[in-house]
């Protein structure tokens, strides 16, 4: 496994992170990324889009547990794959959610299938850990990735890593 | 601390439908194995289940939590005679079931072989799964039995193992 690309989000924040020029001799793709928002809110979504494409082309569902309890939800159609939580501004200080998403055969001409976990702990009583299963219907091998936020920015100190997995 | 890599084993990727597929004479070389599966149904309902060293007694336990998209469930058992890694119950070929199966230790004589499995697929079949598994052995793992028990792999589908160095 070799790293592509780290990302760090600067000082003011960024709406989005985003791999561009992805190499294409690798088998799959690791995305981990450890993240925070500046939203008022205690567990935020990410998304993750490919090629730029926000066109319904993307299936996913999770399965999530609160610490209480467990539920599993799916959405089709989509216009961006979901892959974790992440605090936000009315979570503990200093406390950022982790991810690793793994996509499959990402140079392939088929629809590309990727899966995630996710943890949200912030030592406080709400809590989320995820997993979740995705599918990209593109048929383009994967050149860049998109992360983001349902709505406002990354804070300061958020990463991102991108690795690939190589036939070596 | 060194950075654990992965370094491809072998791989396999069906030119046609297959109902197993085999890595055989796995090198020691490794701490941990992982396997990379992304499969289809050929025609109806593939199960990708995994047997270490041509043992097919009862000698897998698992654990497992799964959600449909609706539903989250969870179940057991101490008598199965696989690594389990879920089903893709369509033959849809853009609905792939997607697994990274660790196999940690899996040169020790010592213990028995802790295996962790996440998988899954979005679209036509729904399922998010993680897997706690046990191959009941104190062998070292030289052969990986990749088989569907209903149905086979249909072309296109690939695998991947790989090594993980200490």
């Amino acid at each position: 496994m070799q790293l592509i690309e780290t990302i760090e989000v600067g000082s003011g924040g960024a709406a989005s992170i985003e791999f561009t020029s992805i190499p294409q001799d690798g088998v799959d793709l690791v995305l981990v990324f450890s993240c925070r928002t500046d939203n008022a809110t205690v567990h935020l979504s990410t998304y993750v889009t490919f090629n730029s494409d926000t066109s319904a082309n993307y299936d996913w569902l999770f399965l999530r547990g609160s610490g209480t309890s467990a539920d599993s939800v799916s959405v089709s159609g989509d216009t961006k794959g979901w892959v974790g939580y992440i605090p936000g501004s009315s979570s503990t200080a200093n406390t950022f959610g982790n991810t690793a998403v793994y996509i499959s055969n990402y140079t392939s001409s088929a629809a590309k299938s990727f899966s995630s976990d996710n943890a949200n702990e912030t030592n406080a009583a709400s809590v989320r850990m995820a997993i979740d299963a995705s599918k990209w219907s593109g048929t383009d091998a994967i050149s860049s990735i998109q992360l983001f936020g349902s709505s406002d920015n990354f804070v300061q100190y958020s990463t991102a890593s991108l690795y690939k997995i190589t036939a070596d | 601390m060194a950075t654990p890599t992965y370094t491809l084993i072998d791989s396999t990727v069906l030119g046609s439908s297959a109902s197993s597929v085999t890595f055989s004479s796995i090198t020691q070389d490794y701490r941990d194995l992982v396997l990379v599966m992304e499969y289809f149904a050929n025609t109806s309902t593939a199960d990708a289940n995994v047997q270490l060293n041509s043992d097919t007694s009862q000698n897998y336990p698992y654990v497992v939590m799964t959600g449909t998209g609706s539903s989250a469930v969870s179940g057991q058992s101490t008598t199965y005679p696989a690594l389990r890694t879920g089903f893709d119950s369509i033959a849809d070929t853009t609905s792939k079931h997607n697994v990274i199966m660790q196999i940690l230790d899996y040169s020790a004589t010592d213990k028995h072989k802790p295996v962790l499995v996440r998988g899954g697929g979005a679209g036509t079949y729904n399922a998010a799964e993680a897997w706690a598994e046990r191959w009941a052995s104190t062998s070292a793992v030289t052969q990986i039995d990749i088989k569907t028990f209903t149905d086979a792999f249909a072309a296109g589908a690939t695998f991947y193992l790989y090594g993980i160095e200490a």
